[in-house]
């Protein structure tokens, strides 16, 4: 019994606030004005993208320095590049005296006569085995 | 205006013909957005001026962000709300303290002089009462009430549970039947 009074109280709380909100819902104060819209409408056009701008944009130009350096491979082909070729002007300037054969010079200078026998016994042509 | 010609386009898809430069596109999302924005502020402030200088904003946030919006990952109106509810919060911040009698009588020339005088004085004594209602308690009863959203939206815009927003309604709607009680008979409404 006391719990159908309460849900009818209930019931008729929720009625009163429901048409309330209805009140609400329906009220022509809460109607947007025809000057807010065109406020609205001129910052909407005023802060839309330029659609020229957007299908227009030029492509950024490369120079033939910068196309040059992209075939190279970029930072990482270019370091390499750059470490090998100071590693070979380093062994050009400090290496030549450790070189085999007494120095390349004698070679490149003829003095000397060298024959395949003076490279070592057991050295043969396989083609002599047949 | 043009009518809404875009029907079955969805916000999402509108806003991003809007950042491609399509001019259709800003004005059917003006149309579509602006009496939502508009009449969740005017609700949530009770002022018309303070609420069209919010609806105002949120949209030109929105337009702002129209180039960097990223699709699927909240409703437009969603995102829309909360930014209301955030500038709502901030001018309610800055106005407290102002009498909650302040809050300016509708008008509504359309209703007959009787009518129209109990339309007013009902939706004012709501106002007034949603006026007193703790801040996020206001916004869940706006939303679920008047707005007529489902809970799980009003959640998304809340940032919280839907439990948590049937129980915000809840509570706001017990406050609300206090508060209104002793005017029932003054606003039209008899125990009977």
């Amino acid at each position: 019994m006391n719990w159908g009074i309460r849900m009818a109280e209930k019931n008729g709380k929720d009625d009163f606030l429901d048409d309330l909100f209805a009140e609400a819902r329906n009220d022509g104060a809460a109607e947007v004005s025809s000057d807010l819209m065109m406020r609205v409408l001129a910052d909407a056009e005023a802060l839309q993208p330029d659609p020229e701008a957007l299908s227009v944009a030029p492509a950024p130009r490369r120079s033939l320095i910068r196309s040059f350096f992209d075939a190279l491979g970029g930072w990482q082909g270019t370091s390499g590049l750059v470490a090998a070729t100071m590693a070979s002007v380093w062994i050009g300037f400090n290496g030549a005296d450790t070189l085999s054969l007494d120095g390349l010079q004698t070679v490149i200078s003829g003095d000397a006569d060298y024959y395949l026998s003076d490279l070592g016994g057991d050295f043969v042509f396989d083609i002599e085995e047949g | 205006m043009p009518r809404d010609s875009f029907e079955d386009t969805s916000d999402d898809a509108l806003l991003v013909l809007y950042a491609n430069g399509d001019p259709s596109a800003a004005r059917v999302l003006t149309m579509r957005l602006t009496p939502k924005v508009f009449g969740h502020a005017f609700r949530m402030l009770g002022d018309r001026s303070e609420a069209e200088d919010v609806a105002q904003e949120a949209l030109i946030r929105l337009w702002k962000q129209a180039p960097d919006w990223r699709q699927n990952e909240a409703k437009v109106t969603t995102w829309l709300y909360r930014v209301v509810a955030n500038l709502c919060t901030d001018r309610l911040r800055k106005a407290r303290g102002v009498a909650l009698d302040s809050v300016p009588e509708p008008e509504d020339e359309a209703l007959s002089a009787a009518d129209g005088m109990q339309h007013k004085a009902r939706v004012h004594a709501l106002q007034a009462a949603l006026n007193d209602l703790p801040e996020r308690q206001k916004q869940a009863v706006i939303l679920r009430h008047i707005e007529g959203l489902a809970n799980p939206e009003i959640a998304e815009i809340m940032e919280i549970g839907v439990e948590a927003v049937e129980s915000l309604t809840a509570r706001g709607k017990r406050a609300l039947a206090k508060a209104l009680a002793n005017r029932k008979d003054e606003l039209g409404y008899s125990d009977g």
